[in-house]
């Protein structure tokens, strides 16, 4: 029987080969743009470089201060200060490393003149993320205690400055500060702002103490547990010591602080919904708008198959007749129907996998999102799967549903 | 073989109720080769669609083999459907997407059947029309009486208790119909099979057993 309606489900699409094309065109577009979107978002949410440990890591890189009449604010990233007298204060995470935003610098190289990005960090930085390295080795407490020139570059940066040849026990110029070369890292994308950089070195190297004076400056901390769950308590513990136990340098006006120490999710949902004086990410809202979006966009192809479908069944009104006619039951019709529409959507579906794989090769390819790299993935490859089966449900449920009710004098007759 | 009793029709629309059929009594013998006229909507169709069980009586009971149908569901009833009529269109209703064997094998489908059981029976109801020359053809690539052969190749395919026939010279040439006529009145003789046919033609009408005249709903004597 199933064999039979697929049978006969070909041979429609074969006789109707522009009904088909716009059908599939539809699908597979939309999907393709889902499955893009989706791909992106799932390598940024679910990074597979250094923070593909990112479930145990909780990143604070905003702060907001303000005094009690909130007419005055400074926002921002982290002042070394502020980590030092508050966060380190923390007793749930089991590991906080902190390091300071990527800078791009301008490196002078064998006459060459090379941009590439920097980042201090201390050596809990190499124990909170999970860096592949490919010769080397991070640098030690001691050596970030003492303050040496030790420097972990990344593939990129070795090709550029030394080609072919190991960077190990290379020397580097940064600034005027010559650093030997350690360890080397496979490349970083773009999507894991954290772990983000060319080149890292221990913030102990720095010529001056001044960072040490601020309360608002260019630092992210990182909170680290194994046990992921404890993440959250984490994240309570470190709102209520702003909340009640803060301690912000006595000569400014700002007396209240507001920030918090949270997921991906919710570092995008705050951006979004910027709610100063707060400590609540709006994630759940963020979610909701993501969902609805999403749905709104794939409600417009299939409004139109439905439409499409339809006028398309109409036209078969007197098979289905004759079927009823000849013994077929309503529920025979519908699962006809449906097969039907799910094999079409399966197809367009297929194809719309197949076309957004050729896109993230091209877009990775290009080098359009720096060290961008969008493998095959399988929760990628579910999320779509799940997506053609929404879709050829909304398309194709309804019409089958209206067709298969319809009475046999009425379908033979030819119409509603 | 069939029995329709006290069978009444209403058609209920926005405004008015317009009756179909009124107070229907008849009995369909094992064998038979009935026909049935009228003038255009005087209800035939109508009492056609209720004998075959597409369409629900407003009032009254339908027996198919003694079995009054009047509570039977959906599913119930198209399995009958499927097992007792064979259905012949005025517009002979192929699936113009399906091959004339594929056509032919429909019916089989809501029964449990082996592909290669179907394909048998489908070529032998082709050989019994006279087109299994033409079983891979598709509908549209043959003339309308080899079309209304096809159909009742279709019809006859599973082996129904009785077949109804709403005008099926309608649409065909006098040669045409002459030849559909023979081919059903051959059915009926070789095959034993039963027949009703609505018509409007008294010539084939004549060919019949027995005619049942209907007007405004009614039977006429």
């Amino acid at each position: 029987m199933l064999l039979n309606y697929i049978i006969t489900a070909w041979k429609v699409f074969l006789r109707r080969k522009f009904f088909t094309f716009i059908n599939l065109f539809g699908i597979s577009l939309t999907l393709m743009v889902l499955m893009v979107i989706s791909t992106i978002a799932e390598s940024y949410f679910y990074p597979k470089g250094p923070e593909k440990n990112i479930d145990n890591i909780r990143v604070i890189s905003r702060l907001v201060l303000t005094n009690e009449e909130h007419n005055q604010t400074n926002s921002g990233r982290l002042g070394y200060k502020f980590i030092k007298e508050n966060l380190f204060r923390l007793q749930t995470p089991e590991l906080i490393s902190i390091n300071s935003g990527s800078y791009a610098t301008s490196i002078f190289h064998q006459g060459k003149k090379i941009r590439l990005l920097v980042k201090k960090t201390d050596s809990n930085f190499w124990s909170v993320l999970d860096f592949n390295f490919i010769q080397g080795r991070a640098f030690s407490n001691e050596e970030f205690n003492k303050g040496r020139f030790v420097a972990v570059v990344n593939q990129h940066t070795q090709q550029e400055l030394f080609g072919e040849t190991s960077a190990i026990g290379q020397k580097v110029s940064i600034g005027n500060q010559q650093f030997t070369i350690i360890g080397v890292v496979e490349n970083v994308s773009i999507v894991e702002e954290v772990a983000l950089s060319d080149i890292w070195v221990p913030y102990t190297t720095n010529a001056t103490t001044d960072y040490q004076q601020e309360t608002r400056g260019n630092w992210d901390a990182v909170l680290y547990h194994s046990n992921p769950a404890f993440l959250e308590d984490a994240n309570k513990e470190y709102i209520n010591l702003l909340k009640n136990d803060v301690v912000l340098d006595a000569s400014h006006d700002m007396t209240e602080a507001y920030s918090g120490a949270y997921t991906k999710l919710q570092s995008l949902s705050r951006e979004m919904f910027y709610d100063k004086f707060s400590y609540d990410t709006h994630e759940n809202i963020f979610m909701g708008v993501i969902v609805s979006l999403v749905l709104l966009f794939m409600l417009l192809p299939s409004i139109n198959m439905i439409n499409l479908n339809v006028s398309r069944m109409m036209e078969r009104s007197s098979e289905i007749g004759v079927r009823k006619a000849f013994g077929a039951s309503t529920k025979q019709l519908l699962m006809q129907f449906i097969i039907e529409s799910i094999l079409l959507t399966l197809a367009g579906g297929i194809l719309g996998i197949i076309l957004s794989l050729c896109i993230l090769n091209s877009i990775e390819a290009s080098g359009l999102i720096p060290y961008a790299h969008f493998p095959f993935n399988i929760r990628v490859f579910f999320i779509g799967l799940l997506l053609i089966l929404v879709f050829g449900l909304i398309s194709g449920v309804y019409p089958a549903y209206k067709m298969s009710r319809l009475s046999p004098v009425t379908a033979l007759k030819g119409g509603f | 073989m069939l029995t329709l009793k006290h069978i009444s029709k209403s058609f209920q629309t926005e405004r008015i109720e317009t009756i179909a059929l009124s107070n229907i009594n008849l009995h369909i013998k094992k064998g038979e080769f009935v026909s049935i006229m009228g003038p255009s909507g005087c209800g035939k169709s109508t009492l056609l669609n209720i004998m075959g069980l597409l369409d629900h009586p407003s009032e009254g009971n339908v027996a198919v083999d003694d079995q009054d149908i009047h509570s039977y569901k959906d599913k119930h009833i198209a399995e009958l459907r499927n097992a007792k009529i064979g259905f012949i269109f005025q517009s002979f209703h192929l699936i113009h997407d399906l091959r004339v064997l594929d056509n032919v094998e429909l019916p089989l489908l809501y029964r449990k059947m082996s592909t290669k059981k179907r394909r048998e029976l489908a070529t032998a109801a082709l050989e019994k029309v006279g087109l299994q020359a033409r079983m891979h053809h598709y509908p549209t690539q043959l003339s309308g009486g080899q079309q209304q052969r096809v159909a009742i190749a279709r019809a006859i395919v599973g082996n129904p208790d009785i077949l109804l026939a709403d005008e099926p010279t309608g649409n065909l040439d006098s040669h045409m119909g002459d030849e559909i006529m023979k081919l059903l009145e051959s059915l009926n003789q070789k095959n034993n099979a039963t027949i009703v046919m609505v018509t409007h033609d008294e010539e084939m009408a004549k060919r019949t057993q027995r005619t049942i005249r209907v007007f405004d709903g009614q039977l006429v004597r």
